[in-house]
Parts: structure tokens; sequence; C-alpha cells
């Protein structure tokens, strides 16, 4: 697993479009910074933590999901990999460790960058905004991971890549969870509704971002956050197992 | 006797109630290159597939190196190509160690070595700008990746120009010679695995009709004089009293005489001196693609 893990590092490393596409979403945000040059102040980098950095979820993860889960199905390079002897369950097990890895460095870049950049056009922010960004950049990644983790299921059961990736964007644009409350204010569902939220994705991880900024409790969300990672993840590996591999 | 390296017993797949393989059981001795051999749609890559686990199959047993229950751990001693399948922006270079790191192979200078074998060496695009003929080749170098004992290709042949399928057959050749390794190829062009392969395994609807040395291939191609005669008896013991020769009597009965190719004329005045009335004398031959088509028509089942 741990020589699988390694290949697919080097592979991504060596991805060119990758690393540029990176470069440009981070001198992107720079040019919204300018863009914003008259309004920019200590408190901006917890207002881009809740306003700008949801979008990294399509337009960080979406990347991410293609380039490790659709690029191995659209190069045929999964039927490469099993006819090595590597073993499904490893195989989706180590896709997962690879982009949690993955997101953590990138999640754990995107604050030190806000905050450096926003240091650069003079408006330093305290410490205590870099933690709440910190924050906000953990409930990103935590809901980017289930959503992989949802979308990977189609990746390995369903073996067809703008299906799984189109899934995935809709949900990290939240497309699908608000057709679910959407659904709920329909009376027959209006007493469930309420409790329904805490369960969804957007519910867990914002619990557990108020566990951390406010001191709530993390437990629960953080098993919830757990659940949905092993369902899916079991899911995935489930459908690997039954489906053969597509020619 | 060599040892058997792979061995399926009784394979069959089924997709739904239609068999893509039939009790399939086949022997691939060590060193061989095993050529299989089988029109579209036969069910070779089926049986690759089943080989390299990438289908599950119905019914029956594949025993790799003597090992019948783990077979993805000896699967890991195994190179395969079956449609070559690489990441399209990495060059040859990249993509093989890339695979290198996940088969976990730390032998210093392999790809580079690799990649001289199929003459890629020196290629820097990445891999979907690549020819079908540089596809195949990186294919075949991927396969190689830490000198596998057992190395699968299937049709490494196809769709290529015949300046290519030249030099497919090279690199096959050099890298059979080099790494010492048993091949296990595809193909439904006889002729052309018959330029490399020692051992023939002949598949039809998914059915493996015949497995047959390269050289009891031969034989049973070899060139002969066909005679239709009135007394066959009368003929037989007049050749072999005259010429010497030892002809064979068809069922149809005709006769077959693998000698005296060059001298029909004095084929036929021995028979005329003998008093045999002579029907018909003409040279035949039994190419490999008739001999195949003979086994698919009707043919023998292999047991």
């Amino acid at each position: 697993m741990s020589n699988y893990i390694r290949g697919e590092f080097y592979r991504l490393f060596h991805k060119k479009s990758l690393i540029i596409y990176f470069i440009a979403l981070a001198v992107g945000y720079v040019g919204t910074m300018l863009i914003r040059l008259d309004t920019l102040d200590a408190g901006t980098l917890t207002y881009d933590g809740k306003a700008v950095y949801p979008y990294l979820l399509p337009l960080v993860g979406g990347f991410l999901f293609a380039t490790i889960y659709t690029d191995d199905l659209n190069s045929k390079n999964l039927i490469t990999l099993v006819g090595f002897g590597l073993e499904k369950t490893k195989i989706v097990m180590s896709k997962f460790i690879l982009t949690a890895t993955t997101s953590a460095c990138i999640y754990a870049f995107v604050p030190l960058w806000s905050y450096g950049v926003l240091a650069l056009f003079g408006h330093p922010a305290t410490m205590s905004s870099l933690g709440i960004a910190y924050a906000y950049a953990l409930k990103n990644m935590l809901a980017t991971l289930i959503y992989v983790a949802i979308a990977s299921v189609l990746v390995y059961g369903l073996q067809r890549p703008t299906f799984a990736l189109v899934t995935y964007i809709l949900l990290a644009l939240n497309f699908i969870s608000a057709m679910v409350l959407l659904l709920m204010k329909l009376r027959v569902f209006e007493e469930i509704a309420s409790k329904v939220n805490d369960y969804l994705v957007d519910g867990v991880t914002t619990n557990i971002f108020l566990g951390l900024t406010e001191g709530g409790s993390l437990a629960l969300p953080l098993l919830q956050f757990v659940g949905y990672i092993a369902v899916f993840g079991l899911l995935s590996i489930l459908a690997f197992k039954k489906k053969e591999m597509e020619f | 006797m060599r040892e058997s390296v792979l061995t399926t017993h009784n394979l069959t797949k089924k997709y739904g109630s239609v068999p893509a393989l039939d009790n399939v059981s086949l022997t691939l001795a060590e060193g061989d290159i095993y050529g299989l051999i089988g029109q579209n749609g036969a069910g070779k890559t089926t049986f690759f597939k089943c080989v390299m686990g990438l289908a599950k199959p119905t019914s029956g047993k594949i025993e790799i190196g003597g090992e019948t229950r783990d077979l993805n751990a000896v699967r890991r001693h195994m190179g395969f190509m079956i449609n070559p399948s690489f990441l399209p922006y990495l060059g040859p270079h990249e993509n093989l160690e890339y695979l290198c790191r996940v088969k976990g192979i730390r032998m210093k200078g392999e790809t580079e070595r690799l990649l001289k074998i199929v003459g890629l060496a020196d290629v820097r695009k990445p891999f979907k700008k690549f020819s079908l003929g540089m596809k195949q080749r990186l294919g075949i170098a991927g396969a190689l990746l830490g000198s596998p004992a057992i190395v699968v290709l299937d049709e490494p042949i196809n769709g290529l120009d015949p300046q290519g399928i030249i030099e497919m057959r090279t690199v096959i050749r050099d890298a059979h010679r080099e790494s010492g390794a048993t091949f296990i190829i595809s193909s439904h062009i006889l002729s052309e695995l018959d330029l490399v392969a020692t051992y023939f395994g002949f598949i039809e609807k998914g059915r493996l009709l015949k497995q047959i040395s390269h050289k009891e291939l031969h034989e049973a191609t070899r060139k002969s004089l066909c005679i239709e005669v009135d007394n066959t008896e009368k003929a037989v013991t007049a050749l072999k009293a005259t010429l010497g020769a030892r002809p064979v009597v068809t069922e149809k009965g005709q006769l077959v005489l693998e000698s005296h190719l060059e001298e029909p004329d004095r084929v036929a005045q021995t028979l005329a001196g003998a008093g045999v009335t002579l029907y018909g004398l003409h040279r035949q031959e039994t190419t490999l693609e008739d001999y195949f088509i003979g086994l698919v028509n009707g043919g023998e089942h292999y047991e």
C-alpha cells in the first residue's frame, strides 16, 4: 500500500497542469485582493474564511478528485493496478489516504497564504483571526473528504469518470444538499427537517467548526464525519469488488 | 519435462448465459513464447482478464507458479499489457518510474534499460502524443518492469503497420532473450505469431481447440503430393518398391506423398509403369491459415 501511495505522489508531482492550476488559483486569490483593495482590513481573513473558502470545495477538491480518481479511469490505469495484483480494498484506502493527505497540505497552506497576502497589502490579521480561518479551512477540508468519499462510490461502482466528477461538483456546490433542504420544506417533512440538517454534510462540518471556535461538543460531529467516511468507504470497496474492470 | 508456470483447469467465464470461456485448460511451460491464436471475440482477452484478476471466472481454477489461492501475490511477479494503458500527461520515463514505485521495484536504471529495449529511450513527449506503435512498445516495457517471470501481451501487433509489426517482433524476441521470461501473446494473425512463438494454443468461441508446439505445427502444415488413382493398393506397392517412398492413404482414398515433391513426373511414370490409372497429381500445401481455419471449422477439440 505504501508503494502505491509513493507512486501516486510521484504522479501528482509530475502532473504539470495540477501544479500550474494551483499556482493560478493562488495568483487569482491575490487578484481578488487587488480588486478589493479599498475594503481590505484585518477582518478580511475571517471574512474570506467564511465567504471564499467554500469555493475551494469545487475548485480545489474538484481538481484533486479528477486527478486522483477519474484520471485513473480515463487512462485505464486502474486496470494496470489491479492486474499488478494490488488488492481492490487497498486501492480504495490508498486513494482516500492520498486525498486526505493532499487536501490537508493544501487546506493548511490556504489560511497562511491569505494571511501572508493580507500582510503584504498592509493588513496583518491577528493570530485569533488566523485560528478562525484555519477552522473554516478544516470545515471545508472535511466536507471535501466526505464528498470525495461519496463520489468515489460512483468511480468504483460505475467506472464512469465524467458522471463521478459531475456528482462531486454538484455535491461540492451544495446543489444536492440544497435540493434535500428544499424537499424538507414540504409540509410532510416539516417535523424532521430541523433534525435532519444536523446530519447532512454541511450540518456536521458546521458543528465541528462551532466546536472548535465556540467550544461546542466535538465528539458527535466528529463521529458523524467518521461515519460518513466509513460508510461510503465500505460502499466503495463493495462496489469495486462487485464491478468488473471495464476495458 | 519443463515446469509449468501457468495452468488453467476448466476455466469458464460466462456473461449471462453466454460463455466467453468454456472449460479452457491451458498449460504454459517455463521459457516458452506461447501464442494464443483466435479470431476477434474468440475469448483471448477474457482469458487474460481472468488470469490477471480483472474478471472473476464463473468456474475453474487458475494456477500460477503452483499457487492457486493467493493469486494476487503471484501476479506481482507478472507483467502484462492489455491495451497499453498509461497516464496521458506523463512521458515514457515518468510512466515507467510511476509503475516502478507502485510495484515497489528498486532496480536502478531499470526504466532506462527497458526503454532502450523498446526503442523509446530518447522520447520525451507525453504518452497522449504517442503513435499506436509507440504505445504498444511502451506497453511491452511496462510489462517487463521488474523482470517478471511471466509476461502477458494481448494483441501487441494489433493495428500496427507492416514496419511496426516487424519492429514489434524484434522487440518481443529481444525482450524474451534478455529477460528469459515466459511469454504468452495473443493475436488473430497466426502467420505473425508463427515467427516468434514456440508453442501455440488455438481458441475459438471460448473453447481451446488445440495446443501444439511450433515443430508439430510445421509438421502438420508441410508440403506434399496428392495423388488420385484407380487402385491405391497397387499404387502404394509400386511407389514403395520403385521410389522407396512411403505414401499415406487418406480417408478419401487419395495418396499423400511427402517425398519426391520435385519429381512429380517420376511419380507419374512409376504409377503408369505399374499399370495404375492416374486421375490426378498435384502439389498441396496446408498454410498456417488453412490449418487454423480447419481447426475452427470442426477441427478436434483439445482435451
